[in-house]
C-alpha cells in the first residue's frame, strides 16, 4: 500500500505516447499518455501497476489505457479507460466505475459581467452556499423524495427534475446521454441504496466536490466558444458532484455480490477491488442496471443542483434565471461505463467502455449527440484546482482511435491528502486564495487544505497533452472567483 | 500521530489508508470501527452512544469481514446518522462477526463529520495475526 517503486517495463511511441507490453497475465498492452515530466510523477504512486491490473481483465480489448491525469485509485487507477467485449466473455467491474457512479461536471454559463459584479462576489458566493446544500449525509436541496417517486428519478434521470420544474428542455439537450442513460433498472437498485439515498437529491457531497463562480478569462477557439455561449468576461457556475451514498451502496453491493461469485466464473484477478462479473451474467446484468439507474440519479442531482444555483444567483441579483442568461453549456460523466460502438480492428464493435476517472470525447455515431454541439465536436470539461483555471475543450474524433473516444478529467493530485495537510498546517489558505481572488466557502478547514491547489498537478499540462495527441481541442479558460466545498 | 488514537495514518495518493492493530480480533474489528470515525468525526470524544443495535454480518473471509463492517457501520451513519463507534463485538472469525454497537445520533447538519470516509475498499487489503496480536491495512474511499 502506498508509494511504490515497480519495475514495469515502458516503451516510449512518441513524445507524450508510452507503452507497457503485455507480459505475465497481461491480455493487452498498456498505454500511458503523458508527457516526460508527467510520466516521473505517475511512476511515484501504484497507478501504473494498477493499469497493468486493468489489462488482466477478461474480454478486454485494445489497451488498457491511462489518461495524463492518472494516480492511484484502488482496483482501476483514477485517469484509467478499459473496454471490453461483451460477445468475448467480456466482463463489468464496478471498479471500473468507481464508488461514485457518474461523477461529473456540468458547467452554465451567465450574461452578468465580471466588471459589474466586482464587488459582489462574496455576497453572492454566500448565497449560493445556503441554497446549496454539502458535506457527507446532509439531506438535499429539495428535501426528502418519497421511496417511489425516487425509483422515477432512478429511470428518468435529469428530465425527472425538468418535468417537476427544476430546468428547461435545452438543459436535457445538454446532458450527455440526454440527462438519462437507456438500460437503468431501478428493481436492480437495493433498498439500501434507495435509503441511503432519498434524502440527499440536490446536495453537493464532500471530498473533491465543488460548485465554482468562474469567469471566462481566456478563448483559445473562437468558434467553438462562439458556439457555447462563452464570453470572455462573463461568469460561469461549475459543479461537480455524482451520484451521493446511492451510488456508494450501489458499488458496494455490487462488490459483494461479485466477490461471491467470482470463483463460480473462475475469475482470477489480481486485486479483490477489481471484482468483476460477466456482462452477460446474471451479476453483471444487475449491476449494470443498477449503475445505470445510479447514473441516472447524478444527474437529476446536478440538474437540481444547478437549478438551485441559478435560483440563488438570480436571487441574489433581483432578476431570474432567464434575464441573467443562465443557460447549461454541458454536462459530463466520468465516472461510468458505457456501451459505445467503436471501431476494433477495422469493424464496429459494441464495447462496454469503463472510464474511471475519465469524460468521454467523442463517439463514433455521432446520434448520441444533439446537433448543435456536432459541428465543433462533444464539449469536454476538465477543471483544474480551486486556484488556478480549468478548462473546456472541444472533443475530436481523432480521439476515437486514440482512446476509444475518451479523454482526461481533471488536473490529477500530485500530493497526498496527508501530504497536502502537511504542507498547509500553519497556512492561513483562505486568505491566500483571497489573495489570488478566489473566495472559499467550506464545510470544514481540512478539505480545503487537502483540496489546495497545490496538492494537483498544473491542469494546463495535462489538457496540453491531450491536446497534442489530437484528442481534444481547448476552447476556453475559465478562472475561479469563489468556490464552495463539501 | 498520537498513541491514543484508534489507528495509523498511511500514505496514499488520492484517498485515505488506515492501519489499525488488537489484541484479538474483536479488538481489532472494535478499533478498526473507533478508529475510522476518530479519522472522520471532529470532537468525537464529546459524544456518546445514546442507543445501541445488534449487528450480525457474514463475509467469505474475515479480511472481507473487516471491509464489510466497516461499510456497514458508513451506511449506518449516511442513512440513518447513526454513528457506531463504540462497538463491543461477542465474536469474530470464520467469517461471522456478532456483537452490539453503540451509537450516538448525529445532528442534521452533520457539522462534526469533518473528514468524512464514504466506504472500506478491498485495495490492499491486509489481516494478519503477528506475535504481538493481529494487524489490518484498509483503504477508504474519501
Amino acid at each position: 500500500m502506498g508509494a511504490r517503486q515497480l519495475q514495469i517495463p515502458l516503451r516510449r511511441l512518441d513524445r507524450n505516447c508510452w507503452e507497457v507490453p503485455a507480459h505475465g497475465g497481461m491480455r493487452v498492452p498498456g498505454r500511458i499518455f503523458a508527457d516526460e515530466r508527467l510520466l516521473a510523477q505517475i511512476a511515484q504512486d501504484a497507478a501504473l501497476q494498477q493499469m497493468v491490473n486493468v489489462a488482466h481483465m477478461p474480454g478486454i480489448v485494445g489497451y488498457s489505457f491511462a489518461m495524463p491525469d492518472i494516480h492511484a485509485g484502488y482496483g482501476f487507477p483514477i485517469g484509467g479507460v478499459a473496454a471490453m467485449d461483451p460477445s468475448s466473455d467480456g466482463v463489468v467491474s464496478p471498479g471500473g466505475v468507481g464508488y461514485d457512479i457518474n461523477c461529473g461536471v456540468r458547467l452554465a454559463r451567465t450574461n452578468i459581467r465580471h466588471d459589474d459584479v466586482k464587488e459582489r462576489i462574496g455576497e453572492l458566493i454566500r448565497a449560493l452556499y445556503a441554497a446549496v446544500p454539502c458535506g457527507l449525509g446532509v439531506a438535499g436541496g429539495i428535501g426528502r423524495v418519497a421511496k417511489p417517486e425516487l425509483r422515477r428519478v432512478l429511470r428518468d434521470g435529469a428530465i425527472w427534475a425538468v418535468r417537476h420544474g427544476l430546468g428547461t428542455a435545452d438543459d436535457i439537450e445538454a446532458t450527455e446521454d440526454g440527462g438519462a442513460a437507456a438500460g437503468a433498472d431501478p428493481s436492480a437498485v437495493s433498498e439500501r441504496a434507495i435509503e441511503r439515498g432519498h434524502e440527499q437529491l440536490g446536495s453537493l457531497g464532500s471530498g473533491n466536490h465543488f460548485l465554482e463562480l468562474q469567469v471566462v478569462d481566456q478563448i483559445l477557439l473562437p468558434d467553438a466558444a462562439a458556439s457555447l455561449g462563452l464570453v470572455p468576461g462573463n461568469l460561469t457556475v461549475m459543479i461537480h458532484s455524482g451520484s451521493r451514498g446511492l451510488g456508494h451502496q450501489v458499488c458496494t453491493d455490487a462488490l459483494q455480490e461479485m466477490g461471491r461469485a467470482a470463483a463460480r466464473y473462475k475469475l482470477h484477478l489480481p486485486d479483490r477491488q477489481l471484482a468483476a462479473a460477466p456482462i452477460n451474467s446474471p451479476e453483471g446484468q444487475r449491476y449494470l442496471g443498477a449503475m445505470f439507474a445510479a447514473a441516472n440519479f447524478a444527474w437529476c442531482n446536478r440538474q437540481v443542483l444547478m437549478q438551485l444555483a441559478a435560483d440563488a444567483l438570480a436571487g441574489a441579483l433581483g432578476s431570474s434565471r432567464q434575464d441573467i442568461g443562465f443557460e447549461l453549456v454541458y454536462d459530463v460523466a466520468h465516472n461510468i461505463a458505457k456501451f459505445e460502438q467503436h471501431l476494433l480492428d477495422g469493424q464496429k464493435r459494441l464495447l462496454l467502455v469503463h472510464r474511471k476517472g475519465a469524460t468521454r470525447a467523442a463517439l463514433l455515431d455521432d446520434s448520441g449527440l444533439a446537433q448543435r454541439f456536432r459541428d465543433h465536436g462533444q464539449p469536454v470539461l476538465i477543471p483544474g484546482d480551486m486556484g488556478r483555471y480549468s478548462f473546456v475543450c472541444a472533443g475530436s474524433r481523432a480521439s476515437l482511435d486514440l482512446t476509444f473516444g475518451s479523454s482526461c478529467h481533471g488536473a490529477g493530485r500530485q500530493l497526498s491528502r496527508s501530504e497536502a495537510r502537511r504542507q498547509a498546517r500553519g497556512r492561513d489558505l483562505f486568505g491566500e486564495l483571497r489573495q489570488r481572488g478566489v473566495e472559499v466557502m467550506a464545510e470544514g478547514r481540512q478539505t480545503v487544505a487537502e483540496e489546495m491547489p497545490d496538492a494537483y498537478k498544473d491542469v494546463a499540462q495535462v489538457v496540453a497533452v491531450m491536446r497534442d495527441t489530437g484528442a481534444v481541442r481547448p476552447v476556453a479558460r475559465l478562472r475561479p472567483l469563489a468556490v464552495v466545498k463539501g | 500521530m498520537k498513541s491514543e488514537l484508534s489507528f495509523e495514518l498511511i500514505d496514499h495518493t488520492a484517498d485515505l489508508a488506515l492501519r489499525f492493530r488488537g489484541a484479538s480480533l474483536e479488538q481489532l474489528f472494535e478499533r478498526a470501527a473507533r478508529g475510522m470515525f476518530e479519522y472522520a468525526i471532529e470532537d468525537l470524544d464529546r459524544l456518546a452512544a445514546g442507543a445501541e443495535r445488534a449487528i450480525e454480518l457474514t463475509a467469505g473471509t474475515d479480511a472481507e469481514l473487516l471491509v464489510d463492517w466497516l461499510n456497514e457501520l458508513l451506511f449506518l451513519l449516511d442513512a440513518r446518522r447513526e454513528l457506531h463507534a463504540w462497538p463491543r463485538l461477542e465474536h469474530v472469525g470464520h467469517g461471522r462477526l456478532t456483537g452490539r454497537a453503540g451509537f450516538a445520533t448525529v445532528d442534521r447538519a452533520g457539522h462534526r463529520l469533518r473528514n468524512p470516509v464514504k466506504a472500506a475498499t478491498y485495495h490492499g487489503l491486509r489481516l494478519e495475526q503477528r506475535a504481538d496480536g493481529w494487524l489490518a491495512e484498509v483503504l477508504f474511499d474519501l
